[in-house]
């Protein structure tokens, strides 16, 4: 697999789970990078330096929003929050990964290895 | 306490983002820093422990710059000065432009208002009057955009500036016909009572209008405070 394709294949997944994060609260950087960590066991982690560009990309799409507030200790963080696009994008975005992750069963059986 | 900000400003100096963008920037991944060693912290970690921990992970930090920077610059750097200076002067021109128009429209005579000898400046008071909307309008907008003071500034300023431009161009066309001698000490004077009439004094009323916005917004103050 080329460095295109795995940059590619990593970035998408990293965008479907901040936006599948993000449609059930809306989250702070922190907090995001913590929630991917945990809920996925520790198999995905997030770095800061991936983390913010990242988000502010799906920003400058329109797919989310970020807004200063406080947090539960009174300190202010912005949080982010799906945006009405961002929703419409998050249900196509599932069913791409679901045929990948198919296909790729069919061919590699990753999902029984 | 750790200053995180300045730690992280330090870091990012090289990211070219309006002061607003940046500072946010800088907080934002100031406040990041800050959750990684107060949790470190709360799980019982010394203050030098969670203060590595939180330096742990090895950031490129020119690379950041560059990421954040590009990501938050789709729009280019042209866009960015048509954000700030372009389109809030444009504003500003179009206002005065149209409000002057619609006073030609419905025969409004200007006002001979200084005279001294036998010259006069020639003016609209009631369109000197809407100056400081026109101005204020400019330097609004430049200030939404993320424009720094000077750009405020002329934004504000900009139907001014237009005009005193124009004027010029029309002397140099005189002055590139004719030999100097024949532009004439009473064209000469025609053009400076031009610039008075148009642009100093309309000036005055856009810089009136213009100055509350060369504050900073609460928002920047607040941005900037933290």
């Amino acid at each position: 697999m080329t460095k295109r394709i795995r940059s590619k294949i990593a970035r998408g997944s990293a965008e479907l789970a901040i936006l599948s994060l993000l449609s059930k609260q809306p989250l702070y950087g922190f907090e995001i990078s913590k929630r991917i960590e945990e809920d996925s066991g520790g198999a995905l982690r997030f770095e800061l330096a991936s983390l913010y560009p990242m988000l502010y990309g799906l920003e400058k799409r329109g797919w989310v929003k970020g807004r200063w507030e406080a947090n539960r200790a009174g300190r202010d963080r912005r949080y982010y929050c799906l945006t009405p696009a961002g929703k419409k994008k998050l249900a196509p975005l599932r069913r791409e990964w679901q045929v990948f992750f198919k296909a790729l069963d069919q061919l590699a059986g990753v999902t029984h290895a | 306490m750790h200053d995180w900000k300045k730690f992280v400003r330090e870091r990012m100096e090289a990211m070219s983002l309006s002061p607003e963008l940046k500072d946010e920037v800088i907080l934002e991944l100031a406040a990041h820093f800050e959750d990684v060693f107060e949790e470190a912290r709360a799980e019982g970690h010394t203050e030098a422990d969670a203060l590595e921990r939180a330096t742990t992970e090895e950031v490129d930090w020119p690379q950041l710059a560059t990421q954040i920077q590009r990501t938050k610059q789709q729009e280019g750097v042209m866009n960015e000065r048509t954000k700030r200076f372009w389109l809030p002067g444009f504003i500003s021109l179009a206002t005065a432009s149209i409000f002057l128009m619609i006073l030609a429209k419905v025969s409004y005579e200007p006002r001979v208002i200084l005279m001294r000898s036998s010259q006069m400046v020639l003016v609209y008071p009631i369109w000197l009057l809407g100056q400081p909307l026109f101005g204020a309008l400019g330097a609004y907008f430049s200030r939404r955009g993320g424009g720094t003071v000077w750009a405020r500034l002329a934004a504000g300023l900009f139907p001014s500036l237009v005009l005193l431009a124009m004027i010029s161009v029309v002397l140099l066309i005189r002055a590139f016909e004719h030999s100097p001698g024949d532009v004439g000490s009473g064209n000469l004077s025609m053009y400076a009572r031009a610039i008075v009439g148009v642009v100093v004094i309309p000036s005055v009323g856009l810089l009136m209008g213009a100055l509350p916005f060369l504050r900073e917004s609460k928002t920047q103050q607040g941005l900037a405070g933290n």
